[in-house]
């Protein structure tokens, strides 16, 4: 029997600060299919980033995951993660697009992502970089860019682009919109769709807006202080909703109405 | 229950020292330690001094002995009363160069950060002036010229050493004027004298507290540097005018003498610009969390 | 139609090429929540800071009650009261060494108000949903949404005419976006305050104004009541905003 993509069992991660030990994820289960989406909702201090974090097989310190197995395809994150970091589960972090080295043009820094870990030459690279690039929607052209020239949306989605340079099997995204306005955030969802669709990339996408996770994920799992009370098909969820942190959450969402055309 | 005042400033002042005394690290502590020592060398020197340094208390070039523990000098005087009090000089000199080039830069900072335009780039090109102009030429030149008397020579070495001093702590100063709380007091209408004292000073105090002892130490090997080139004062007792007196005796290439009259000064110097230094780190580690062990999360 | 307290006229401030406001012109007026629309970018932004005196345009002009406001070097005391601005980012406006006492009485004490200030402070704290316990804390200890009520509660303390909200709930999650605009709202109906409501999000400015503006490359492409504007939108800027909003 196939290994499932994405199986996590018993998860328990916490911080170890100076004066106490913060138990940030509480024993959780996830689980991803092939070419899935999975929603991940919760309020800020949740446990969202850490579960990210650990989906790659390391916190940052003074992070630790205690207990607990991620399973990537059946091999096991935490011992496996360097070999599997980027090249099969890539991750865009919150505030990514600020991440970028402002000394270095995008193109380069692309290219460094394939250097290391596919090992390409300087002819392969170029040529994948203007192949991400388009799959982005960017010119290909900005590959000369600076990272200051390009706006916040455009910048999240060369982020984007470089976390798929390896042909990862699972995008983590953690908060890929915030800060960006409306119609950018359209364009990152629609983005995202797009890229499901074509590539058949898993996508495991964090957020605290219910509305937006629902746009592109078929599956939910909503967090509250570290567990998961409610998870489920997406549409299920929304149309029954069994724990209160669930409603209080579908209740935030604005009613607009819908203009065609 | 009655809302929480601020608790009494004795307190907080007190668990400040603590917080520092604790993220200075064992460098930091020690180099503190080493500091105070010699601060505390310098203050007790008249009580612990054997003799009085310039009282000609026994024959010239004598070796240790239990009279003299480190022996005396070419004119009879004893070196180890030299050497404390030679600490007095030394201490005071780099001290008050160290504070009255930080004041100076910390005043020129704070009103070029504050207030910005014009007087910015005014003070700002008197900086480049003293910057631009070649340090060791002009102190020896000015040193020579105003007389050899240690008031001259603290100042010619605050003068050229206030500026560099402006310009980073200013950098800062800009950077914490377009802090969004700093904008906020703007907001209510706040004065820039009350900018400077709530919310620009006490971030700012940090980055001065660590010129100050840079400047210290700066000071104090220059004093002794100059001293030994002859540009000293000849009537103070400093480890800087022992050099300047050991080098003009050709003895001491042939003979033992250096070992109790030279090394002991250099020893003392080295010691206490090496406490500096690691007070200096401690200053660092205080000031950047990010160099704490464990990233300072 | 209510009198307008703060008028904007042919607003113009341009960055090299960029014309970021371009012969703009808004009213707000008394007691009214106007929302100003807009992608992120330095538009909107740009136009809160000039109002609230913190950036100087390079024409036109922003009258209070038919007085005009001058940058902030140039407001006495008391415009200084009259207007407030509350900031996005809830981790810098306050700074990090006051205790929640003290930021929120800090206006207080620059504009020499006789103290006692505690009791003013705890109710306006009170108004803001932050229980009295949270005087003696740091910023440090409270989350995005606390201190941004606090950020408020400190624009709020010197009873303001206007409060300028630059993208006051970006940062914050859902659940407590409402929760601050609520806030507002009910200010609002208390003191008669006015605000001008700076966002790029359509559901923060439907949830809580009267009347939105659409702002696009420095003009305002439609200005009208809220339930209007976002039936029936006549700009198709106006269109597009609405449409981009992701929905259940």
């Amino acid at each position: 029997m196939t290994a499932r993509l994405l199986e996590v069992r018993g998860l328990r991660a916490r911080y170890r600060l100076a004066d106490r030990v913060v138990e940030a994820v509480d024993g959780i289960d996830l689980s991803l299919e092939q070419g899935e989406a999975l929603g991940l909702i919760g309020e800020s201090g949740a446990g969202k980033s850490t579960i990210a974090f650990s989906l790659m097989g390391r916190l940052p310190p003074p992070g630790e995951i205690a207990a607990g197995t991620v399973r990537f395809l059946g091999r096991d994150v935490v011992r496996e993660g360097a070999r599997l970091r980027w090249r099969e589960i890539a991750m865009v972090f919150q505030g990514a697009m600020n991440a970028f080295n402002p000394v270095l043009r995008l193109g380069a820094q692309i290219e460094e992502v394939l250097s290391v870990h596919r090992g390409l030459g300087r002819r392969a690279r170029r040529r994948r970089v203007g192949e991400l690039l388009e799959m982005v929607q960017i010119e290909p052209a900005c590959a000369r860019a600076y990272p200051h020239q390009l706006s916040g949306g455009m910048r999240q989605r060369v982020m984007i682009a470089m976390a798929l340079a390896c042909e990862p099997k699972l995008l983590v995204a953690d908060e890929p919109t915030t800060n960006l306005d409306v119609i950018t955030q359209r364009g990152i969802l629609e983005l995202l769709r797009r890229l499901r669709r074509e590539l058949g990339v898993a996508v495991l996408l964090i957020s605290h807006d219910l509305a937006l996770v629902n746009e592109v994920c078929d599956g939910l799992a909503v967090l509250a202080a570290g567990r998961i009370v409610e998870a489920g098909p997406a549409a299920e969820i929304l149309a029954r909703p069994g724990h209160p942190h669930t409603r209080a959450l579908i209740a935030a969402v604005p009613r607009l109405p819908v203009i065609h055309g | 229950m009655a809302s929480a005042p601020d608790p009494p400033r004795r307190t907080a002042a007190a668990r400040a020292l603590r917080r520092g005394l604790r993220g200075a690290g064992t460098s930091g502590r020690a180099g503190l330690a080493i500091v105070v020592a010699f601060v505390a060398l310098a203050l007790l020197a008249p009580l612990c001094s054997p003799y009085d340094p310039r009282a000609y208390t026994g024959d010239p070039l004598l070796a240790p002995s239990a009279g003299h523990w480190l022996g005396t000098n070419d004119l009879g005087q004893d070196i180890l009363s030299e050497l404390l009090w030679g600490a007095r000089t030394s201490v005071a000199v780099g001290l008050t160069v160290g504070l009255l080039s930080t004041l100076a830069a910390l005043y020129v900072a704070l009103v070029a950060g504050v207030h910005g335009g014009r007087v910015d780039r005014a003070l700002m090109r008197v900086v480049d002036a003293f910057l631009a102009v070649p340090r060791l030429p002009f102190i020896i030149v000015l040193a020579a010229y105003l007389g050899a008397s240690i008031w001259n020579l603290i100042l010619v070495l605050a003068l050229f050493s206030w500026a560099k001093g402006a310009r980073v702590i200013r950098a800062q100063v800009l950077s914490l004027m377009t802090r969004t709380h700093v904008e906020a007091a703007r907001l209510f209408g706040a004065s820039r004298a009350y900018l400077i004292t709530r919310h620009i000073l006490p971030e700012v105090a940090p980055l001065a507290a660590y010129k100050l002892i840079k400047t210290s130490s700066y000071a104090l090997v220059a004093e002794a540097g100059l001293a030994f080139l002859g540009i000293g004062d000849p009537s103070t007792k400093s480890w800087g005018m022992m050099f300047y007196h050991v080098q003009s005796r050709p003895e001491i290439y042939y003979t033992g003498i250096w070992l109790w009259w030279f090394l002991p000064p250099a020893l003392c110097l080295v010691l206490l610009v090496l406490g500096l230094v690691l007070l200096q780190h401690g200053m660092e580690r205080l000031v950047d969390p990010s160099l704490q062990p464990g990233g300072g999360r | 139609m209510a009198e307008a307290l703060l008028r904007i006229e042919g607003l113009c401030r341009a960055f090299g090429a960029n014309r970021v406001l371009d012969r703009l012109g808004l009213e707000v007026g008394e007691g009214e929540i106007l929302g100003l629309l807009g992608e992120s970018g330095a538009g909107k932004t740009t136009l809160a800071r000039i109002v609230a005196g913190l950036e100087r345009a390079d024409s036109g002009r922003v009258l209070l009650a038919d007085r005009e406001l001058p940058p902030l070097s140039g407001r006495d005391r008391a415009l200084c009261r009259s207007v407030q601005l509350v900031f996005q980012d809830p981790y810098a406006s306050l700074s990090p060494r006051l205790r929640v006492l003290d930021a929120v009485a800090e206006p207080l004490r620059i504009q020499r108000v006789p103290p006692p200030h505690v009791a003013r402070v705890r109710e306006t704290l009170a108004r803001v949903g932050m229980a009295a316990d949270t005087l003696a804390k740091l910023p440090g200890e409270l989350s995005g949404g606390e201190r941004q009520r606090v950020a408020v509660a400190r624009a709020l303390v010197l009873e303001p005419r206007l409060i300028v909200a630059d993208e006051i709930v970006s940062m914050l999650d859902s659940c407590r976006k409402l929760e601050i605009l609520d806030l507002l709202a009910g200010e609002r109906a208390r003191l008669g305050l006015s605000v001008l409501l700076v966002t790029h999000d359509v559901a923060v400015a439907a949830s809580v104004c009267d009347r939105i503006a659409v702002m696009s490359r420095g003009k305002i492409v439609e200005i009208g009541q809220t339930a209007r504007v976002l039936a029936d939108p006549r700009d198709p800027y106006t269109a597009a905003l609405i449409d981009a909003v992701p929905r259940l």
